[in-house]
């Protein structure tokens, strides 16, 4: 580990002085063909000619070219084999030597984890900015740098997009909604307040003579005050993210400072707007109308940008609608429909921010249940992998930005003033604003809830862009508060940034538990809503679930009839959603519990043939009967008492596909076919699997699976429990006689539902002739550890448990001779009799028992899923 | 409606903010609303003569915005006076005092119990949850799913396998569902 840490290390350190070297290179190249075209085009050819000669000394045959091209009196060059052209590729190369070295950092930051666990990983970015940029500034004089990778338009139409969408993409809706009054009030009332407050305090601190030697630089108006108090009142979205989400606070207070972190850009860009037009039009000849304007441009703003985020994002699920039999491009929609928004709002000067939030917003809902599960996935990789690069890219650019030349403009009074009120006036605001939202508010905002939110106020590089925007003819002062700026932003994300963690914890401030839903609390929220909309209703009063159920019943009764491809036939898809959640996560549980080696061979690998189905079946309308299959196994594997037999009992009920499984399972077997022949037709549309082939690459997992299990198992042999070492003599097909005298069972099957639990509890009768204690142990021992391996061992132990037949009542009279008995017998469409195959198969076939009962459970699976679609 | 028919004795008024979790002015807005209610059914003239009026539970069933909320008649039910579901002042007080947010989780848990124990025996078992589910789901479940989903939960809820939920149990579930306390309450 060490020596990894040393090697990234190093390869982050070659690639700085790399990229440093490159970008040197490039600002002296750039700086060239600067002049170039700027002779061209002014002074005509002689003069250009007598630059590139001085020039083409060092190098580069682009030079020639240009020469060539439009030189008369320079000599002919002969044909070259290799010629370097750095200057075309050179700003896309060094951006993506950039974003390497982003993501190299990002690395050597998990491993100097461990020493500076403390320090939130945006203040060590900015630190290594500072250095980079510290080091490109003493090369590099003409500050090209700075200009190359962070100018405010790279920064707003490159940089912020992607962490802004991620943001929205996966924001929680519903405590979003539940919070949006708050949200709104922090986010619009919060941030003119606080614009307000800081410029006016500002402008009459400097009134009072209090910010001695800035009317060096420059006058200082109102205006020029409440600019600044507008750029530096709202907090970032970015910083709140990255600060935000290492220290897990619980879902209120996040989606608080979240939220309003994201919305207040609209009001910010507002006030910057506006007072950077005041500032043109001159302060004295501001009249009424221009208020008026101003404050309907607030409006315009904020709802336009979230009326075209909306309409793009609908536009993009409708889009997804029709995506069936192109799935390779459906990430790409979500991406750049997103981005659209975002750029179509910058075109009316509208909220980007916004727009981009509720475009990803809006796709989320819908654009789910349109992509597949593969696009699903690539979605949210990218959407991370693009946030989590372009985060770290700001934060280091910020470092970079912060070494320049306008520090020379530093005035201590200025900066501390800033520093002292945004932090006042943040305080004064949260605490203003909750006291009026705790009148309104249910759950209240309690006092500790409030600091951290007044404490998370973090200034980050939205507010740095803008200031940077900023016209010093406008603004004579700006460098002054170009450091401000930047001072504010460095002790917000080190000082309250890197302490907010211990403070959270010292406070004991109720931090979000990991916590997923259960299916009981699903339905029971349901019912709550329900219950509440209807009590509600009683008392006359259109409260909060009024609207939520009008919204919803909107959104499941026209939107998603028009935006999504299968609309859920349910009207409660979320209930299901949760049970296709837990569904996946037991799943996944399993496969983890094979992973471990804690199950018997037979239920690892028919575990694992079976995991795969709802991956594959997750949004198909016929769900049930595969999450029927993992459902059962889900029972057998984790709790072997009535649940159990429950679940078999059910299991009859529902054959419907049993034949046909059970003649495909025939063929197939004596069908099997050699390896399959490498595909290689290549089609960049095609993304499908070829079946053969990954079926093939499957059972080769499951046998190394297998394989390794054996051995391990072997291993093991004496630490294993007694039912252990029982059942798998059974397995080795030594004793499976001792077994013949099964226990008596009776399962009534259940055709009426209803009544099924009690009358199970009747209908099993214990009456094991053999071993009865291991069965009376096993159910209570897993009823309390709910160990896995003594299910597993039940399971193959009582033979019963593995005969579920179609009749009625099984009582097994000629138990004997179950085991000798073929597959036939076995009712193969529940998970519980793939299960079933492997007795059978050790019998039939003892050398290879996994060979058998591997393919039985591979074509059964195949077999399954052709009669589901 | 005028004034006698919304007006509370001052005595009434002092007993039933002793036994709610509400103000004065919060009594007298329902008390409004019952007898908006109430005026549905009664004549005002009868209205004024009695004492104690009763909303039948048709009155409430009846409500246009009711018509379609699946609880309905679980609602009435439950914070009804006596078998007929007929709810007095007092009734209708309580169901409010249940859903404030002051109520504890334990009485709050216990109407939820109730809300969701059909035949009333105490125990939830899978037929009180299926139909539970048929109303949040308006039946658009099929079976195999309803089936599953119910075993879910009572898998998860269950304790002694007796494969019903007692109120205990509902009790264990709900103390580790966060959001239970946050949304079984209103703002009268």
């Amino acid at each position: 580990m060490k020596t990894n840490g040393v090697l990234v290390l190093g390869l982050t350190g070659i690639l700085f002085l790399l990229s440093v070297a490159f970008l040197h290179s490039d600002s002296f190249q750039s700086n060239v063909t600067g002049e170039i075209v700027r002779h061209k085009r002014s002074s005509g050819v002689a003069a250009s000619n007598e630059s590139q000669h001085q020039t083409n000394a060092s190098q580069s045959s682009n030079h020639n070219e240009s020469n060539s091209s439009h030189g008369s009196s320079t000599p002919v060059h002969r044909y070259q084999v290799v010629t370097i052209n750095w200057a075309r590729v050179a700003n896309p190369f060094i951006i993506s030597i950039w974003i390497i070295f982003a993501g190299i950092t990002k690395i050597a930051f998990h491993l100097i984890q461990k020493y500076v666990s403390r320090v939130p990983e945006s203040c060590i970015l900015i630190c290594l900015g500072l250095v980079v940029g510290g080091i490109a500034y003493s090369i590099d004089k003409d500050h090209r740098i700075e200009q190359l990778l962070f100018n405010p338009d790279t920064f707003f139409l490159f940089i912020l997009p992607p962490i802004v969408m991620e943001a929205g993409y996966f924001m929680p809706k519903e405590s979003f909604f539940d919070n949006l009054g708050t949200i709104l009030t922090y986010a619009i009332i919060g941030t003119i307040f606080n614009a307000l407050c800081i410029g006016s305090s500002l402008f009459a601190v400097y009134k009072w003579g209090l910010m001695p030697g800035l009317e060096e630089y420059g006058s200082l108006e109102f205006l020029h005050c409440l600019l600044f108090g507008s750029i530096i009142s709202a907090v970032d979205p970015v910083a709140v993210i990255s600060v935000f989400e290492e220290i897990h606070v619980n879902t209120v207070l996040y989606i608080c400072v979240f939220g309003e972190s994201l919305l207040n850009d609209g009001v910010a860009v507002v006030l910057y707007k506006m007072f950077e037009g005041y500032i043109e039009i001159g302060q004295e000849n501001i009249i009424g109308i221009d208020i008026i304007a101003a404050i309907a441009s607030f409006f315009v703003v904020a709802f336009g940008g979230l009326f075209i985020g909306i309409l793009f994002g609908y536009a993009g699920s409708f889009i997804t609608k029709y995506t069936v039999h192109n799935r390779i491009v459906e990430p790409t929609f979500v991406f750049v429909v997103c981005y659209i928004a975002y750029l179509t709002a910058e075109i009316f000067h509208l909220s980007g921010i916004i727009s981009i939030v509720f475009a990803a917003f809006t796709m989320s809902t819908y654009v789910e249940h349109n992509i597949s599960t593969k696009s699903h996935t690539t979605v949210k990789y990218g959407m991370k992998m693009l946030a989590n690069i372009a985060e770290t890219i700001i934060f280091m650019l910020l470092g970079i930005a912060a070494v320049s030349d306008f520090w020379q403009y530093w005035n201590t009074g200025f900066v501390l003033w800033t520093l002292f009120f945004i932090t006042l006036y943040r305080a004064i605001g949260v605490v203003g604003l909750t006291f009026v939202i705790n009148y309104i508010r249910l759950d209240k905002i309690n006092r500790v809830d409030q600091f951290v939110m007044a404490y998370g106020g973090l200034r980050g590089a939205i507010a740095f862009s803008l200031v940077s925007l900023t016209q010093p003819e406008h603004v004579p002062t700006i460098k002054t508060m170009i450091c401000s700026c930047i001072v504010a932003i460095l002790f917000t994300s080190f000082v309250q940034g890197s302490t907010i963690r211990p403070i959270v914890e010292l406070l004991h401030v109720k931090t979000s538990a990991k916590h997923k839903k259960s299916m009981f609390e699903d339905v029971n929220l349901r019912m709550i809503d329900h219950v509440m909309t209807g009590v509600e209703d009683i008392i006359g009063h259109h409260g909060h679930h009024y609207w939520m159920q009008r919204l919803q019943k909107f959104n499941t009764e026209y939107l998603m009839r028009w935006f999504v491809r299968d609309p859920y036939l349910s009207r409660d898809h979320e209930l299901l959603d949760t049970f296709h959640r837990i569904n996946k996560r037991d799943a996944e549980d399993l496969v983890e519990e094979f992973e471990r080696g804690n199950s018997s061979n037979e239920i690892a690998s028919g575990t694992f043939a079976n995991l795969l189905l709802p991956y594959e079946m997750r949004r198909s309308h016929s769900h049930a009967s595969f999450n029927h299959l993992v459902r059962q196994q889900g029972v057998t594997n984790t709790c072997i008492d009535m649940h159990a037999l429950e679940a078999q009992g059910r299991a009859n009920g529902a054959g419907r596909t049993l034949e046909d499984a059970d003649v495909h399972h025939l063929l197939q077997q004596n069908l099997y076919k050699p390896r399959a022949r490498e595909v290689t037709r290549y089609r960049r549309g095609n993304i499908e699997d070829d079946g053969t082939r990954k079926r093939q690459e499957e059972e080769i997992l499951i046998r190394r699976k297998i394989n390794v299990r054996h051995r391990r198992h072997h291993k093991h042999k004496h630490n294993r429990h007694k039912t252990r070492s029982s059942s798998k003599s059974q397995m080795s097909g030594g004793s499976i006689k001792k077994h013949s005298t099964a226990p008596n069972f009776v399962v009534e099957q259940q055709q009426e539902m209803k009544t099924a639990p009690p009358e199970e509890d009747q209908g099993i009768t214990f009456t094991a002739g053999k071993k009865p204690d291991v069965a009376a142990e096993g159910v209570e021992e897993t009823d309390t550890t709910r160990v896995d391996i003594e299910s597993c061992a039940i399971d193959r132990e009582l033979p019963w448990k593995r005969n579920p037949s179609n009749n009625d009542v099984v009582s097994d009279p000629h138990n004997t001779t179950s085991y000798e008995e073929p597959a036939p017998e076995i009712s193969p469409e529940s998970c519980s009799n793939l299960e079933n195959v492997w007795p059978s198969n050790t019998n039939n076939n003892s050398s290879h028992p996994e060979d058998g009962g591997l393919h039985f459970i591979l074509d059964k699976w195949e077999s399954l899923e052709e009669d589901q679609i | 409606m005028g004034s006698q028919t919304s007006s509370i004795g001052q005595d009434k008024l002092d007993r039933y903010q002793e036994c709610t979790y509400f103000t004065m002015k919060e009594i007298k807005r329902l008390y409004k609303r019952f007898m908006e209610l109430a005026l549905l059914y009664f004549p005002p003239t009868d209205l004024k003569k009695m004492s104690r009026p009763t909303l039948p539970p048709h009155i409430i069933a009846t409500m246009a915005e009711l018509k379609v909320n699946p609880f309905a008649d679980r609602i009435i039910h439950v914070f009804s006076d006596d078998v007929n579901g007929c709810m007095t002042f007092e009734g209708f007080l309580n169901m409010f005092s249940v859903f404030n947010e002051q109520a504890p989780r334990d009485v709050k848990a216990f109407y939820a119990f109730r809300i969701y124990d059909f035949d009333g025996d105490q125990y939830l078992e899978h037929g009180d949850l299926l139909r539970t589910l048929e109303r949040i789901t308006r039946r658009s479940l099929n079976d195999e799913e309803a089936e599953l989903i119910i075993t879910k939960v009572l898998e998860e809820a269950e304790m002694d396998d007796d494969m019903k939920i007692s109120f205990m149990e509902f009790e264990h579930v709900l103390s580790r569902a966060p959001d239970f306390l946050s949304t079984f309450h209103i703002r009268v």
